[in-house]
């Protein structure tokens, strides 16, 4: 689709200025942390020298990197999600952590982990364990979204789908707990780190299978960028411009559980990212086309995630802050001022 | 095979399914579209209008009969051939306040653009002259948001031109719009029938003005479907059947309607 030529250079503007910020939250993220690293050492690690201390490098290649990388990767990851369930539903306050597509693939997980026998939190499986526990968290995912589904072929106001959405959030979450009941004490222990939230999750020989599911995601949300164009008009129109509306919904509903799924195995039930960013991009942008909007969103859920992974060592004394606990201080007041401002905001009309 | 007949509906039975039953709302419709016409459909609130244009569009299935297009059954046509076909302007609330009129008239061009719907430069010079056609050239940048109900609904015609159906079917085009923009509205309709020889169908309240300039009316009521030229149904005194049992008559020497009672009191 075509943009007006002001539009234009203003998306290239803030293209490079996320961009200039993505690789500084990066360098941040790498050269930053809990424990005091001198730069020139980080330097010297990162170009494969020696370091003085055997356990910074450690530090460095094992915990670092692998945790910056799954923030660059799971923002935009959240942030897609949420962008297509807020087009696809037609509804700007649908993400996947509202509408319990999160618990649905935790619920997945703890199924899984549950009959694996073994506790809550994916760090310590082989590989044929956690892809068990991946396809877990897509059906579980998957799950939800049938529901939904199902619930919206009836419900035509937006908001009260929402609240089924919520609901089946709890229903998820208690069941979550519920199973909980038959797991050790060592599982429920994990379980609870696992609700936190962190970036961290993810190994660095876990990395190559973590970060490639999410590509394939973001790819197949890459592709669907002319019917998502299509179905801010509806579905009705959409199906007038040629879309075919089912397999066009399955894609939709499949890439946002594989994404949601694969980053709630590793990294927790993570709020608020999905549902921000989406506003923060189309207010900046000033547009709702997906075209410019979709990079964009990835873009910025980036920058989203390895600025709350960097807030997260903000104590500095050695304790890390939950993820979950600086999410919501950043997304909850975009929303209220979106919600606010409702008016005003022409992509609401 | 007639060149000129572009639609034709036979034993048609519109409706809904609902939980495996079905609601029927009307059978047996029997009706044809031809080549270059403004066909205006008329009839009470909650007769079955949208149902009627939304099955000819194929965005509902009929529950029984045939709707063939150009010569072959609907049914065997991809949503992508049909793009091509028929283009529809709805009153459905669209979520598009944050897209340009420009932007918005570009969709028009999906069932034409590849797999990014990227634009060619006659996709754009299309998009232009559509904008142009319906007077908004001004506002091409504009965002839908800033526009008033007329001419989100231009924007809307726009779109459907790019489109370049032969067929185009508007679902109340003119409601919740004020006078200007509904005599604009209806002539541009009126225009694009006769001097871009598409087939307009639309759906109107607006009856005496559909008399007017309507090559063919439609009249839906209870009762099933009635065609023809405003002059056969007017000399066959069709049009009062339209608000039976309803204080109303229409005037066949003026071509308007007026209330019974007044006609009483005089």
């Amino acid at each position: 689709m075509c943009l007006p030529k002001i539009q234009m250079t203003k998306t290239l503007k803030y293209i490079l200025v996320m961009t200039v910020l993505l690789i500084a939250l990066f360098l941040c993220n790498v050269f930053c942390g809990s424990v005091d690293i001198p730069c020139e050492e980080t330097f010297n690690i990162l170009c494969g020298g020696e370091a003085s201390k055997e356990s910074w490098k450690y530090i460095i290649l094992e915990s670092r990197m692998p945790q910056a990388v799954t923030a660059l990767l799971c923002g935009p990851a959240l942030a897609v999600s949420g962008l297509m369930l807020q087009t696809y539903f037609n509804n700007q306050l649908a993400d996947p952590s509202i509408l319990g597509i999160t618990s649905g693939s935790g619920f997945g997980v703890a199924v899984v982990m549950l009959v694996l026998g073994g506790a809550m939190g994916v760090g310590n499986l082989a590989f044929s364990g956690f892809l068990a526990v991946l396809i877990g968290a897509v059906v579980g995912a998957l799950l939800v979204m049938a529901i939904l589904l199902f619930f919206s072929t009836f419900v035509k106001n937006s908001l009260t789908l929402l609240i089924i959405g919520i609901m089946i959030g709890y229903l998820t979450s208690s069941a979550i707990s519920l199973l909980n009941f038959f797991a050790t004490a060592e599982g429920v222990h994990s379980y609870v780190i696992w609700g936190l939230g962190t970036f961290g999750g993810v190994s660095s020989s876990q990395l190559p299978f973590f970060s490639s599911t999410i590509l394939i995601g973001l790819v197949a949300s890459i592709l669907l960028i002319k019917p998502l164009n299509a179905l801010l008009l509806g579905e009705r129109y959409a199906t007038n411009l040629g879309i075919n509306i089912r397999l066009v919904r399955n894609l939709i509903l499949l890439t946002v559980g594989l994404l949601t799924a694969c980053v709630t195995t590793f990294c927790g039930p993570i709020a608020f990212i999905g549902l921000a960013v989406p506003h923060i991009s189309r207010l900046l942008l000033g547009s709702s086309n997906h075209t410019s909007l979709l990079p964009f969103t990835m873009l910025t859920g980036s920058v989203i995630a390895l600025f709350c992974n960097l807030a997260c060592i903000f104590p500095n004394n050695g304790s890390i802050l939950p993820l979950n606990a600086i999410t919501p201080l950043l997304g909850a007041p975009v929303i209220i001022y979106v919600l606010i401002n409702q008016r005003k905001i022409q992509y609401f009309n | 095979m007639d060149m000129s007949t572009l639609i034709t509906a036979s034993e048609l039975c519109i409706g809904y399914h609902n939980k495996g039953e079905h609601l029927q709302i009307h059978q047996h419709l029997n009706f044809s579209l031809r080549r270059g016409e403004l066909i205006s459909l008329c009839g009470p609130n909650g007769v079955g209008k949208s149902t009627l244009l939304r099955t000819i569009a194929n965005l509902q299935s009929p529950l029984s009969g045939e709707i063939e297009v150009l010569g072959r059954q609907m049914v065997s046509y991809s949503e992508k051939e049909l793009s091509r076909i028929i283009a529809v302007v709805l009153t459905d609330r669209a979520n598009i306040g944050g897209l340009s009129v420009e932007e918005v008239v570009a969709l028009g061009r999906q069932p034409y653009t590849g797999f990014f719907g990227r634009l060619s430069r006659e996709d754009k010079s299309l998009v232009k002259s559509a904008i142009q056609s319906v007077g908004m050239a001004d506002k091409t940048n504009r965002y839908i948001a800033e526009l008033s109900d007329g001419e989100r609904q231009k924007v809307m015609i726009a779109k459907s031109l790019v489109q370049e159906c032969p067929l185009v079917i508007l679902d109340e085009p003119t409601a919740f719009l004020d006078v200007a923009s509904r005599i604009e509205i209806t002539q541009l309709l009126h225009d694009i029938a006769h001097i871009q020889n598409k087939t307009v169908l639309l759906s109107t309240h607006d009856i005496e003005q559909a008399l007017q300039l309507s090559d063919q009316l439609w009249l839906l009521t209870k009762d099933g479907l009635q065609t023809g030229s405003p002059e056969d149904l007017v000399a066959n005194h069709k049009i009062d059947t339209l608000f039976e049992g309803r204080n109303v008559v229409f005037d066949e020497k003026t071509w308007t309607f007026r209330s019974k009672t007044r006609l009483e009191f005089f």
